[in-house]
């Protein structure tokens, strides 16, 4: 346990370097940068109105950002910023630490992906006992039905159809803006709806691949019933495998929250992440970036933990990935 | 009357038009204390035979006929009754424990399960009857091996375990299916041994289903050899080798290899296994019996000729009323030997 705790520490050591050296070409490679682009085009856009155009302010300011040192440069101290959490600022706010901003944004995005994940399994849980339960019946057909066109429709189409729905229809839930708990209903389902598509199905197959199997005909010939083959026996090893389903599903809804913030004006890490790319906002980009993939990874770390724990052949063996 | 009677027992599989006919039409009687070997090749109807009175098939079964298990009409019970037969009444044994045992539980929560399910313990005394029955069956250290997992076991010690939960709650009948099949062979006679001293401790019936003749003869009383779905001779274990009628049980035991002749090319029946796509039209061994006559186009009852021996046979059965005992010489000689 203690050796994959460590080898798998590493990886993500390695991985992070990775992509902290992808974002940087690509984000170099794109064309324009913050400079050019708030200044280039008209004096009278968003940037300039904080950086006079004398050539000896921006003279200042590259050398304040490293824009003229070599790329390994400016790419370490990227790097070094976000390990050390001291970021600085970036372009677009110049007045306000990376820090902070990540800070005042950042929890709305994980509460937003963390939640719909709840919500998703806790619905998609019951869907699937009862498509397994009765399968080939209608009620297994409606409920895979409802889970393809769940899986099918992207999170952002179906945050449109929400909004018709419950905000221009029925007035029942808020749409735009963030001011108490009913403003994450509609951004919760949007996410969760294609969740709950992918997992229900996920784990109603498995759930009946365990019914079928030999222990479960060993259960009833000790004079087990079907609830007491499906609760405690095959839920559970169907859920086994579902848990290493949920960090691939955290990371796609983690991405999903950056058009759901945008469509339903949440004040979110989402939103400040796309600005960041459409601006040039280097360091934004950076720090942005790395932070969804040090989340990403540590979910997927933290899921791969509590299924070695709960699967006694990982547990007891000790072997893990 | 008999702990199980079966009577003109049929089972099919409808699988998306595909049927398979698996058992057609089968008598089988298990006295109480009696140890009945079923044995046949794979695909014969055995496993699917004795699946069928703990009522264990598969959805896609149909069966016709008539299963008694202990005064109870299998095939018309209800769930609820059937529930209260399995593992309490009837324990089965499979050939493949570590599949027929949750990989995620201990083996110590499986092996309590008949006892719990049946109420017929609360939790404390479930636990102490099942260390006792570790023990009995041959667990060293039972408390140590309560909590450990499936997979930490070897496959004789699983398959203990499973001897061990079949007859936890003293069944009646216990029904061992292949049970030694997927075991190295000291292993297998170890469990074998185990088997048949815990049936006479016991008292219980035993169905002992295995491919292996010489298996059944070990641990049976009466042996049916099953043959295309049906059962082609039920004879004394005793009388397996004397007393056999069978041209196909006949083809099978000279197929074994033998220490008192010379080393030279096993015997072997020719031919393929009977099709189960097609029901059964005819005695299922026609193709591969070398001695088939034109009556052997109708399917042949199993006939009495002997005490508690009986043969499905058209060649058999014919010899029974012919008086001339030069006339069976011919086409038979081989089949039966000195017996008749």
């Amino acid at each position: 346990m203690v050796r994959f705790v460590v080898r798998r520490l590493f990886f993500m050591a390695l991985t992070f370097l990775v992509i902290s050296l992808v974002t940087f070409f690509l984000m170099k490679a794109a064309p324009g940068s913050f400079l050019a682009m708030n200044v280039g085009v008209n004096g009278a856009s968003f940037g300039a109105d904080q950086y006079q155009v004398s050539p000896q302010v921006m003279q200042a300011i590259i050398r304040h950002y490293h824009l003229n040192q070599p790329w390994y440069f400016q790419w370490w101290g990227f790097v070094q910023g976000f390990i050390t959490l001291h970021m600085g600022t970036s372009f677009e706010y110049p007045t306000t630490p990376t820090m902070t901003l990540i800070r005042q944004t950042f929890p709305v995005s994980l509460s937003l992906g963390l939640i719909s994940v709840a919500v998703g399994l806790s619905v998609a849980i019951p869907f699937g006992i009862i498509a397994a339960v009765r399968t080939d019946t209608w009620v297994d057909s409606a409920a895979m039905l409802a889970a393809m066109t769940g899986t099918a429709i992207p999170s952002y189409v179906i945050a449109v159809f929400l909004i018709l729905l419950f905000g221009v229809w029925f007035h029942i839930f808020p749409i735009l803006g963030y001011q108490g708990p009913q403003y994450y209903v509609l951004p919760v389902l949007s996410l969760s709806i294609p969740m709950i598509g992918a997992s229900s199905r996920y784990l109603r197959n498995s759930l009946i691949e365990n019914l079928h199997s030999e222990y479960v005909i060993a259960i009833y010939a000790r004079g087990g019933s079907l609830r007491q083959a499906i609760f405690g026996n095959a839920l559970r090893n169907s859920l086994l495998p579902l848990i290493t389903t949920v960090g691939p599903q955290l990371a796609a809804l983690m991405m999903g929250t950056v058009f759901i913030e945008e469509m339903f004006g949440l004040p979110g890490m989402g939103h400040i992440f796309v600005n960041a790319a459409g601006r040039r906002d280097y360091p934004l980009i950076m720090d942005s970036a790395l932070l969804y993939a040090v989340v990403i990874m540590l979910m997927n770390f933290l899921v791969d933990i509590v299924y070695g724990v709960l699967d006694p052949r990982i547990r007891k063996s000790g072997r893990m990935g | 009357m008999d702990l199980v009677e079966i009577e003109g027992l049929r089972i099919r599989f409808d699988a998306d038009g595909q049927v398979v006919y698996a058992v057609n039409g089968i008598d089988l009687t298990v006295a109480e204390g009696q140890v009945v070997g079923v044995v046949g090749e794979s695909g014969s109807g055995k496993s699917v035979t004795v699946t069928s009175i703990p009522r264990l098939l598969p959805k896609t079964a149909r069966c016709e006929g008539r299963v008694r298990f202990d005064g109870i009409d299998v095939l018309n019970a209800s769930a609820a009754q059937m529930r209260a037969i399995r593992g309490r009444s009837v324990g089965m044994i499979f050939q493949n424990p570590l599949a027929y045992l949750n990989p995620t539980r201990t083996i110590g929560s499986q092996l309590m399960e008949p006892l719990l399910f049946h109420h017929l313990a609360g939790y404390q005394e479930a636990r102490r009857r099942g260390l006792e029955m570790l023990e009995r069956v041959g667990i060293q250290n039972p408390a140590a091996r309560f909590d450990n997992y499936p997979f930490e076991f070897s496959g004789g010690m699983l398959q203990r375990v499973l001897i061990a939960t079949a007859l936890i709650a003293a069944p009646k009948l216990v029904i061992a299916d292949e049970p030694t099949t997927s075991l190295d062979v000291t292993v297998q006679a170890q469990i074998l041994r185990l088997l048949k001293t815990m049936q006479r401790d016991l008292k219980m019936s035993m169905i002992f289903v295995t491919h292996d003749l010489a298996v059944a003869a070990q641990v049976s009383d009466t042996i049916y050899v099953m043959y295309g779905g049906t059962v082609v001779e039920q004879l004394n274990a005793a009388d397996l080798i004397r007393a056999h009628r069978h041209p196909y049980l006949a083809g099978l035991l000279d197929s074994l290899p033998r220490l008192d002749r010379p080393v030279g090319r096993l015997p072997f029946i020719p031919g393929l296994p009977v099709d189960t796509r097609q029901p059964l039209a005819g005695c299922p061994f026609f193709d591969r019996c070398g001695v088939h006559t034109d009556d052997c186009h109708t399917l042949p009852a199993l006939t009495t000729v002997g005490p508690s021996h009986r043969v499905a046979c058209w060649r058999v059965a014919g010899e029974l009323v012919v008086t001339d005992p030069t006339a069976k010489a011919g086409g038979l000689s081989g089949c039966i030997p000195e017996s008749l």
